[in-house]
């Protein structure tokens, strides 16, 4: 298998090195935790958004295996982040070699996302199913955020930030999580609907 | 150098910036949580605006040449369209939302508006507001109260009450991004010391949240560590595969790990997996089974849910 992934070398990860690196970040073990998705979710984003989408999560994790190792080896980190995205770095490169299947994936995608709206009742009647689990505050504010259009959206984005107290960009950070408990509960849904047919 | 603003992050994602300068957007966010949930935001944005069409044609070239390569990055567009098909045309779904109420205290709406300035004219702003509420201060103390000496020997060695200080902390009580944990809100998920009892489950393959019956895991208060025992159809004896575990409702529990392979027959696999039960607090997991694939891309095999009741 030519990747940036080697299973014998990602075996090689041991529990105890795992719990060095939760350590280096974070000397409570729960906080600890958090701490390592924080850094795992910014890496599986800088794959992303360095156009390694498709395999960005086992980058993400063969990146963290990488600093595990290294700290299990003995080694002292000032910045584990700062470490970590010198590693990804390393690892993106190393995958740069092979991007060529990557850019013979992209002629297909953009006419794959215009077929599927086929599913688009399936999409709706999650997310309206999503909607109605939020909170009262989180479903109405996602709901003001995105209505309207353009510079009457930017102007309701204002009032809305006006009217909670607080700044445009706290509201946009607001929106933006409220945002990603939706994205992934639509996604449950969906997969919860395709296992059941 | 300052902050990097939301053009550069924007330019950062349709890959249109210099390497010295894609180094300084990734730096700020491996080291600043919140400028991460900046740049996220700013994807979200362009991902609404690929939705509705509003990129221009080379901005859409690349937008499409970067951030729709994955499954999930299609996802995702599919999701701004429908969120924004709902939310800004539909009747239905938004007539059963009432408008927005305001939570902003009433003493808080003069320190609103002057958060919508701009930064440099913001803070005279707030300055100003903060030394007329001073000064009223001082106006209404100094009528009410005429010191005599034993007054101000009972003063003495007692702080005087500081208004600066309570707009502080009033202020301070804003849910603004500089008071917000920037940590996503996630629950623990790494285990603690854990004893060395192992219990055993075998688990039932499917993604219906119901299936509690037969994926229901008992796990008592003594156990350490719980091995996670299922099978899958694959005929490649050389497969090799990985397992994550996630809460129901989102949250990665137990990172992605290799599984062990105990035995294979033709057209299956017995897999199994061992996982601290600390993590497994009650509720509901999913536990993902990728098979790496010959071109380095894992696939998505089997889907575990199951439902943890701890005693």
């Amino acid at each position: 298998m030519n990747s940036a992934l080697s299973p014998s070398a990602e075996s090689l990860l041991t529990q105890a090195a795992f719990d060095r690196l939760l350590e280096c970040l974070d000397a409570n073990r729960e906080r600890a935790g958090e701490k390592y998705e924080v850094l795992r979710l910014k890496l599986i984003k800088f794959f992303e958004w360095r156009a390694c989408a498709v395999s960005a999560i086992d980058l993400a994790d063969e990146t963290l295996n990488r600093v595990a190792r290294r700290i299990d080896g003995g080694e002292e980190l000032q910045n584990l982040s700062n470490y970590a995205y010198g590693v990804a770095r390393l690892v993106y490169l190393e995958k740069m070699r092979r991007m060529k299947q990557e850019e013979e994936m992209r002629g297909t995608l953009a006419e794959e996302i215009e077929d599927d709206d086929a599913h688009g009742a399936e999409q709706l009647a999650c997310f309206e199913r999503c909607l109605r689990k939020l909170s009262d505050g989180s479903r109405e504010l996602i709901v003001s955020y995105y209505q309207g259009q353009r510079r009457a959206k930017i102007t309701a984005r204002r009032e809305i930030a006006n009217r909670l107290g607080i700044p445009l960009n706290a509201l946009r950070i607001r929106a933006h999580r409220i945002r990603l408990k939706l994205e992934q509960c639509v996604l449950n849904c969906l997969d919860a609907a395709t296992a059941s047919k | 150098m300052g902050a990097v603003e939301d053009d550069q992050r924007r330019d950062y994602l349709l890959g249109q910036l210099s390497e010295s300068e894609v180094e300084r957007v990734e730096e700020e966010y491996f080291a600043d949580d919140e400028a991460f949930e900046h740049l996220s935001a700013v994807e979200d944005d362009l991902i609404d605006a690929y939705a509705l069409h509003q990129l221009s044609r080379i901005d859409r070239r690349r937008f499409e040449e970067r951030l729709v390569l994955s499954p999930a990055q299609r996802q995702r567009v599919r999701f701004a369209r429908t969120m924004l098909h709902a939310v800004s045309g539909s009747h239905e779904t938004t007539q059963r939302v009432p408008s927005l109420r305001g939570t902003a205290p009433w003493w808080a709406s003069p320190f609103a508006f002057v958060r919508t300035l701009n930064p440099a004219l913001s803070l005279t702003a707030a300055a100003v507001l903060i030394l007329a509420a001073l000064f009223g201060w001082r106006l209404i103390h100094r009528s009410s109260v005429t010191p005599t000496p034993d007054h101000q020997a009972q003063q003495v060695g007692t702080p005087s009450p500081q208004p600066g200080n309570d707009n502080t902390l009033q202020a301070s009580q804003f849910p603004s991004p500089t008071n917000q944990s920037t940590v996503p809100d996630r629950e623990p998920t790494i285990a603690p010391k854990q004893s060395k009892t192992v219990l055993a489950f075998t688990l039932v393959a499917g993604l219906v949240r119901d299936a509690g019956a037969s994926n229901r895991l008992v796990i008592p208060r003594d156990v350490g560590q719980v091995r996670l025992d299922f099978s899958i159809a694959e005929s490649d004896e050389l497969a090799t595969f990985r397992a994550e575990l996630r809460k129901a409702e989102g949250g990665l529990v137990w990172p992605a790990r290799s599984v062990r392979v105990e035995s294979r027959t033709k057209g299956q696999v017995k897999l199994s997996l061992d996982v601290p039960s600390a993590p497994l607090k009650d509720g509901d997991f999913i536990l993902t089974i990728n098979k790496a694939a010959k071109n380095g891309s894992p696939e998505t095999v089997a889907d575990y849910t199951f439902r943890v009741v701890r005693k």
